[in-house]
């Protein structure tokens, strides 16, 4: 039934756009093709299916997203609620903020470790599951868990284990090593940080990994072995390459990931020591809803927007150069 | 086929109704804003059962003489974030008709004109007594005659300890220091080192909520040893000396003493964990139930003289409130004389009338009349309150951040100080 409906439309409905003194023309020429009741229904009913999702999305992220641009052009402030127009300021203020190049490199090293840390530990354990091994469904889960724990719980139980008497380095004590301070120490603070997230969000590249994994016929790997190929040259040569869509779609979502990385440095770091651990999204916050400075907020969230669209498009761009096919 | 039929079509029609829902739903989120619905809402940043008995109890009265109050509600906010969700709620066009506000934001609240100014209404106002509040207790809630909140809580801070873990460790006993006049940093801090190295506990001090995250906590360090923040609100004073000093005594104990938690270390008091804990009078309830036998003193003096530190809480009445006129009036009622002496149960009272421990013991029943002198009457002569500052979230964090450099076994004070002062320096320039 959903097949006869999806037949091509006719060919009165898909005319291209004429100039209006022709249409005007033809003005007069009765329709020879008008909309089957059918097909207007469907359409109705196609509104009605997506009106829940669309109201949602435009109440809670286009919305938003248009007035985040106005708001980036104001000064707003949160203590009168009063908003009024200073053109670019917030941008020309970002320019000369002393902590913006600090912020922005604290981010640029977050995503650089988390990004290829995730992307090959989730590589390397899918590679390991992969293998038919017993117990893999059990290992799966172990993995995988994390990802449905809910972050603040998450954060606050590594915020404990990392503290100067916390598990890790109790555990580090019994082996005879005295353990650093690790959320409070700015060589270790962003480490732990990024470990963090790392073991949070690797069960998802995990799970896509495999299933990209399962999905490699498993001709082509004994054809490269019946030509004396290795396993590191079958795995290079033809498993890297099969898989490569799946990880260029974990390559994005992670980048986008790192860059809006927020609770966690809330719960573990606040931002410190110092401002060592403060990226993009935590100053957006500090910003807004510390120091009352919505309009500036705005701006900077403008450059997140921007910076992960420019991230995105990049990455897409590149795929021509390492994605080896397009499912 | 009709089947399939109808469950499209009730598919359909739960998507539009859904749709209907999220629709109404939001736009009564905005349309709710209708004046003077009668429904106070006061923010507080208490969540103990007894303050909100306490103020529940005020707000049934208020109800009873006033039958167009609907409801009054205290929203506990999260102390942490406090005044974040204020303002947001400020900046969302939905303020709370009432609020505490802290006296470290009381600058950034009247110089945006946030708050109500309540002189004249308290001076109209028959038997309130206006003229009994204290005027030093008022200063960072004025502006030329304009009064903007009520202190309702002006608690001084003041060493709770635990008297058995200090004696089994044969350190000095405070209080009797105190009396005899040698109590400063330099005694509170031998204390805590025999303490910890006895073991009695297992840290001699706790400066409440400090965590190395919220510095203006050692604001009672600084000042005994003549420091300030920024001494004349333009200048910053981390480079003076004394802050070194102070800073450095601080260290001493937290690196070298190991007397109270170093950085990323925890403890709690009332549990034992640390024999001294600096903190206000509104903030021991739990002592009541602890096995030990505990005691309190004033602040330490230092090199800069025996004042002491006070912290101040402020109610005010919010300029976009929905209820406005019913705001000011439970204001009225909740600060009058009756009320403020309920509140002292656990607020001391702004009221000169109320500062005396006859008095003040009526309603609490924890300290002492003997304590009530000493940690909150005496100390209230010569408080000094918690500097605060327009502008004052940036200025401490940028402290905050500055600072954490200090907060090492290997540090180079002076210069870190320096830094702070550089980081801030700006800011405070900018401040009225």
């Amino acid at each position: 039934m959903s097949l006869t409906r999806r037949a091509p439309a006719p060919a009165a409905s898909a005319r291209p756009t004429v100039p209006l003194k022709v249409r005007s023309a033809r003005r007069a020429a009765p329709a020879r093709n008008p909309t089957p009741k059918w097909r207007r229904r469907d359409r109705y009913a196609g509104y009605a299916l997506i009106a829940p999702q669309m109201l949602g999305f435009v109440a809670f992220v286009l919305g938003p997203l248009i007035a985040v641009v106005y708001y980036s052009f104001t000064k707003y402030n949160n203590l009168t609620g009063e908003i009024s127009f200073i053109g670019g300021d917030n941008y020309r203020a970002l320019l000369e903020d002393p902590l913006a190049v600090e912020v922005a490199r604290n981010t640029a090293l977050f995503s650089a470790g988390l990004v290829p840390f995730n992307i090959c530990l989730a590589l390397l354990l899918a590679v390991l599951l992969d293998q038919g091994m017993r117990g893999t469904v059990i290992f799966r889960a172990m993995f995988f868990s994390p990802t449905v724990v809910s972050i603040i719980a998450w954060t606050i139980l590594w915020f404990f284990l990392l503290s100067k008497d916390g598990g890790v380095n109790l555990l580090l004590r019994t082996v005879g090593v005295d353990g650093p301070n690790w959320l409070r120490e700015p060589d270790t603070a962003m480490f732990s940080v990024i470990l963090v997230q790392v073991l949070k969000g690797v069960g998802i590249n995990m799970v896509l990994f495999l299933a990209a994994l399962q999905a490699v016929p498993t001709e082509l790997r004994e054809a490269a072995r019946v030509d004396g190929a290795r396993a590191w040259t079958v795995f290079r040569r033809i498993t890297l390459p099969m898989i490569s869509p799946t990880m260029l779609l974990a390559a994005i979502v992670t980048v986008i990931g790192s860059l809006q990385v927020f609770g966690q440095i809330l719960v573990l770091t606040r931002g410190g020591p110092g401002n060592s651990t403060t990226v993009l999204a935590y100053y957006i916050y500090q910003q807004a809803f510390k120091f009352f400075e919505l309009g500036y907020a705005s701006a900077l969230a403008v450059v997140l927007f921007l910076a992960v669209l420019i991230l995105t498009a990049v990455q897409w761009w590149l795929r021509k150069k390492w994605v080896f096919h397009e499912q | 086929m009709e089947s399939t039929q109808r469950r499209r079509m009730r598919a359909v029609g739960f998507a539009a109704a859904l749709a209907v829902t999220l629709a109404a739903g939001c736009s009564s989120g905005s349309g709710g804003a209708s004046g003077g619905d009668g429904k106070l809402r006061i923010a507080v940043w208490t969540a103990s059962k007894d303050h909100l008995a306490l103020l529940n109890g005020i707000a049934k009265d208020f109800k009873a003489e006033h039958p167009e109050v609907r409801s009054i509600t205290f929203e506990s906010l999260d102390p942490a974030d406090y005044t974040t969700a204020l303002s947001t709620q400020l900046a969302s066009g939905n303020p709370p008709d009432l609020g505490w506000i802290l006296e470290t934001n009381a600058a950034d609240f009247i110089e945006n004109d946030t708050l109500v100014d309540m002189a004249p209404a308290m001076a109209a106002e028959k038997g309130y007594a206006a003229d009994d509040l204290e005027p030093a207790l008022l200063s960072q809630w004025k502006r030329g005659d304009s009064l903007y909140a009520y202190p309702f809580s002006s608690s001084p801070f003041a060493v709770f300890y635990n008297a058995d873990a200090l004696a089994k460790a044969k350190a000095d006993d405070p209080a009797k220091l105190a009396a005899a006049g040698e109590w400063d940093w330099e005694a509170l801090s031998k204390a805590a080192k025999k303490v910890t190295d006895a073991k009695t506990a297992r840290y001699g001090l706790l400066v409440h909520e400090f965590d190395y995250k919220n510095w203006d906590r050692l604001y009672p360090v600084m000042n005994a040893y003549g420091a300030h923040p920024w001494p004349d609100k333009d200048s910053c004073g981390f480079t003076d000396p004394k802050m070194t000093e102070a800073v450095d005594l601080f260290r001493r104990m937290a690196f070298d003493d190991h007397s109270t938690p170093a950085p990323g270390e925890q403890a709690d008091f009332f549990s034992g964990e640390a024999a001294m804990f600096i903190t206000q009078v509104s903030k021991v309830g739990p002592l009541a139930d602890v096995k030990w036998k505990w005691d309190a003193a004033p602040l330490p003096t230092g090199p800069g003289g025996g004042d002491q530190v006070i912290g101040q809480a402020g109610l005010g009445v919010f300029a976009g409130g929905k209820n406005l006129d019913l705001a000011k009036e439970f204001y009225l009622f909740a600060t009058n004389k009756e009320n403020a002496a309920k509140l002292g149960q656990f607020f001391p009272p702004p009221r000169t009338s109320l500062l005396d421990a006859e008095t003040l013991s009526k309603t609490n029943p924890l300290l002492s009349k003997e304590q009530l002198q000493t940690v909150i009457l005496d100390s209230l002569k010569s408080g000094k309150v918690r500097p605060g500052h327009t502008q004052y979230a940036k200025i401490n964090e940028q402290t905050r951040a500055a600072l954490d450099a200090v907060w090492k076994p290997k540090a180079d004070t002076g210069k870190v100080l320096a830094d702070v002062c550089d980081s801030i320096k700006p800011l405070l320039g900018s401040g009225s």
